[in-house]
């Protein structure tokens, strides 16, 4: 395991340089500039060309990148352009927010899509099958943005029962994992559908009920754990989406997430602070997939590491 | 019978003496309130996180609002007026003859939040750190006419020479030449004034930790989510500021700070566009106007519209009234030039700018123009603002294209700094009141490239050189209004539309909001009613 989880990490290095390669490449290419977009209102040529100069900014773009490579490599992302604070800091600081976050809306998304898939699939062609699929395509197709605001209407303005925004405490938490997590419990609910269907069709289920085991234990232990496998693929994607920051709903709801400090590094060209965050995410995504393909062999004993 | 007369004469009297006292009591609490000394902490929303606050780098009317609060500079505006009155000075600064030198002396007895006193010194040391270009100010044009600034934005001197120190409360400022609008550059946040050590100790990191001379001082910074002021209790004007502290949430999203508003979280806000009208009707709130020196116009690049009669013609085709009307709610008045009037130096008087498409599109047929297509640049949205919308129709009409592109606004600033953005309907809002601040800004060539205007003619670049250094206020003024009448009025260099109102809606439990014509006001007098 030890080798396997090694070798994995080595094998995410390259992704990383590809990674901030790619992304170097592309601030460059887009039109725009550190130092004119945080230049609201006048930006005369000589201001700019010190400004760029004393940046860095002025140099050969080869020698900027190889520079931040460097300094990456040993754990130092630069600092901010904007903020002149280290961007690890700010990620780092950001982090906790956004795992709240996605860790409620996650729990969400787990306890009302997987019994509501299971159910549906169980219960295929009838009512609730219908119902549970009419609901979960409406959450999928509705913009969460959309679903955000209304919930901030009636729960927060009308009825007050919840925070609209911010963080002060776990209740602030409530609506935003309720929005996203209803989301993404639509697609769960759809994978563990289609996969459930897929294993009750299966030998080892007949050969279960045949042997009079009883339907529960049918269903939760032997069906639904091989039903499993493929959702945990999408659950990891999801989480890697969810921990890089849901952009959408840290701005509805003033939630200070990777999120927000990515697209306003978007916004203002704060390049360190865009190849951070964006190292960041592939970093993200590199660790979640490995921890999905661990996941893997602790669900399904038939599936080794090598 | 006579005790109890006796007691109830007692107790009479003794009603009389208490209700006289509680009227007193009710009397001395209503006047307390007047003058404005019930505390509690000020709530606001904000669109985004301050990046750091400090005003010598960051540009934005955000950062300049906090900073207000935080610092303090030499002279400032008085509330709601263009005047100047002392601010960390004893008196109004005295200018020589020459109108070069200026001599200051410090208010005494004034302290920044960490108990140091301030002196010359520190007025010196912020100046000299603006200027030092390893500190990557933005704002350096505030003392840029200082003599020695221009030497340590090149590098060639690391001390500025114009500011002479006398002693730890006088000093005074050389200038390179005479500028008229100095003393206005002064009250801008950017010129706000810092102490000498934490600068040095702090370095770059000073805007996240900010020390000033202001009414508040930071208390707290949660990144990304809330910046948290408390009073500063050794503020040195007595009995200011009322309130206890001020909070700034960040809340990227307008309807989500809207509805945090109407529940009364914040003191203040600004509805969407959609439900301005509701908000002000709905008398729940405060509605509080005030006058902006701001101009929205129609700017070209003038090296593409060199034909006067075109760019008078899309003067002609813009109905400014039905703009007002329409789409601003009349929150604003009709532009007939581009300096704001009630800046001294604007012109005057002058007729309405005329509405009429007949007449524009017989200059376009004058100029031998058919099916133009004018490719008008718009910052920051995703979609096309109203005014837009209701300009590209205007023009149309008279047989114009104003083909609007959405650009984000790190692409527009870039580009508008390279004289590369065609036309766009801008607007500029004054940084101090003097028509430098408008006429230099867009038509010297110096600076005309970076606005996209383009324009270079050396014969107004020597106006504009003359005009700041004039002493003589009138003949100064004059100058510039016959400059104005010349570029705008005659030549049509840019198409002025509309001035717009200021206004905040504020929950009816805030007192002391007037709001300043430069739309940079701190929160020193104001306060909020008891329990709020």
């Amino acid at each position: 395991m030890l080798v396997y989880v090694t070798r994995r990490l080595l094998a995410g290095i390259p992704v990383l340089i590809g990674v901030s390669l790619i992304t170097f490449i592309l601030m460059h290419i887009v039109p725009g500039d550190p130092v004119t977009a945080a230049m609201d209102k006048r930006a005369d040529a000589a201001t700019i060309a010190r400004l760029r100069k004393e940046m860095g900014l002025d140099r050969p773009l080869v020698v900027q990148y190889f520079e931040f490579v460097g300094k990456a490599a040993i754990g130092d992302l630069g600092t901010s352009f904007r903020s002149k604070r280290p961007v690890g800091e700010t990620i780092i600081e950001a982090l906790p927010m956004t795992a709240r976050v996605a860790g409620s809306a996650m729990a969400v998304a787990l306890l009302i899509g997987i019994p509501f898939g299971t159910l549906a699939a169980l219960r295929k062609n009838s009512f609730i099958d219908y119902m549970s699929t009419v609901t979960t395509l409406s959450f999928i197709s509705a913009p969460v943005f959309w679903v955000a605001l209304l919930a901030q209407l009636l729960f927060g303005l009308q009825l007050r029962w919840l925070p609209i925004s911010g963080y002060q405490g776990p209740v602030y938490l409530i609506l935003p994992a309720l929005v996203l997590g209803t989301r993404y419990a639509a697609s769960i609910a759809r994978y563990t559908r289609a996969s459930m269907l897929e294993v009750l069709n299966q030998d080892f289920v007949r050969t279960a009920r045949a042997k009079g085991v009883a339907e529960r234990f049918v269903i939760w232990k032997h069906a639904l754990k091989n039903a499993l496998v493929p959702l945990l693929t999408v659950i990891g994607l999801e989480i890697g989406g969810l921990m890089t920051g849901s952009i959408l709903t840290e701005s509805v709801f003033g939630i200070p997430g990777v999120g927000r400090i990515t697209i306003q590094a978007i916004q203002y060209r704060d390049f360190p602070m865009i190849e951070g965050t964006v190292l960041f995410t592939a970093v993200v995504f590199v660790v979640t997939n490995l921890l999905v393909d661990i996941s893997y062999s602790l669900v399904d004993p038939r599936i080794r590491m090598a | 019978m006579k005790g109890g007369f006796r007691v109830k004469r007692y107790l009479r009297v003794t009603a009389f003496l208490l209700a006289a006292v509680m009227l007193l009591a009710a009397g001395c609490s209503g006047t307390k309130e007047k003058a404005g000394s019930v505390g509690g902490i000020y709530k606001v929303a904000i669109t985004e996180e301050p990046p750091i606050i400090d005003p010598q780098l960051d540009t934005t009317l955000q950062v300049y609002n906090l900073s207000r609060n935080v610092f303090s500079t030499l002279v400032r505006y008085k509330p709601g007026s263009l005047e100047l009155e002392p601010e960390l000075l004893a008196d109004m600064p005295k200018a020589d003859a020459d109108n070069v030198t200026y001599h200051f002396k410090l208010r005494s007895g004034v302290t920044f939040h960490n108990g140091a006193k301030l002196t010359s010194k520190d007025v010196k040391a912020t100046f000299e750190r603006m200027l030092t270009p390893a500190n990557e100010a933005a704002n350096t044009w505030v003392l840029a006419e200082i003599k020695g600034a221009q030497e340590m934005l090149d590098g060639k001197a690391k001390e500025l020479a114009g500011v002479v120190i006398k002693d730890d409360l006088s000093f005074d400022i050389v200038l390179a030449r005479p500028f008229g609008p100095f003393l206005q550059n002064l009250a801008t946040a950017p010129a706000s004034i810092f102490p000498a050590d934490v600068i040095k100790e702090k370095g770059a990191q000073f805007g996240r930790a900010p020390v000033g001379t202001g009414p508040f001082k930071l208390a707290k910074w949660d990144a990304n989510q809330l910046v948290k002021l408390e009073k500063n209790p050794n503020y040195f004007e007595k009995g200011l500021p009322y309130l206890d502290g001020v909070e700034y949430r960040v809340i990227p999203e307008e309807s989500t700070r809207w509805m945090e508003f109407q529940a009364g979280t914040f003191d203040e806000g600004a509805p969407p566009t959609a439900e301005f009208t509701a908000a002000k009707e709905s008398g729940d709130y405060q509605f509080i106007e005030y006058t902006t020196l701001n101009t929205w116009y129609i700017a070209f690049d003038q090296k593409t519209f060199t034909d006067k009669r075109v760019r008078e013609a899309i003067s002609l085709a813009i109905d400014r009234q039905k703009l007002l009307t329409a789409v601003w709610n009349d929150q604003g008045k009709l532009a007939k030039q581009f300096v704001t009037p009630g800046i001294p130096g604007a012109i005057e008087k002058t007729a309405d700018l005329k509405y009429d498409p007949e007449k524009a599109k017989q200059l376009l047929k004058d100029a031998g123009v058919t099916n133009l297509k004018i490719e008008a640049w718009q910052r920051g949205t995703d979609k096309v603002s109203d005014l837009n919308l209701a300009v590209q129709q205007m023009l149309k009409e008279v047989g114009i294209d104003w083909q609007v592109k959405m650009v984000d606004r790190a692409t527009f600033n870039d580009a508008r700094s390279k004289g590369n953005i065609p036309a766009n309907q801008g607007n500029w809002y004054a940084d101090y009141p003097d028509p430098d601040n408008y006429l230099y800004t867009y038509f010297h060539s110096s600076q005309s490239k970076g606005m996209s205007i383009n324009f270079s003619d050396p014969a107004v670049d020597k106006i504009l050189d003359d005009a700041r250094g004039l002493a003589d206020q009138n003949k100064r003024q004059k100058m510039y209004q016959d400059l104005e009448k010349k570029l705008i009025l005659e030549e049509y260099r840019i198409i002025p539309l509309l001035h717009q109102t200021g206004y905040t809606f504020a929950q009816k439990w805030v007192h002391g909001i007037k709001g300043h014509p430069t739309e940079v006001e701190g929160l020193r007098l104001v306060w909020k009613d008891a329990g709020k």
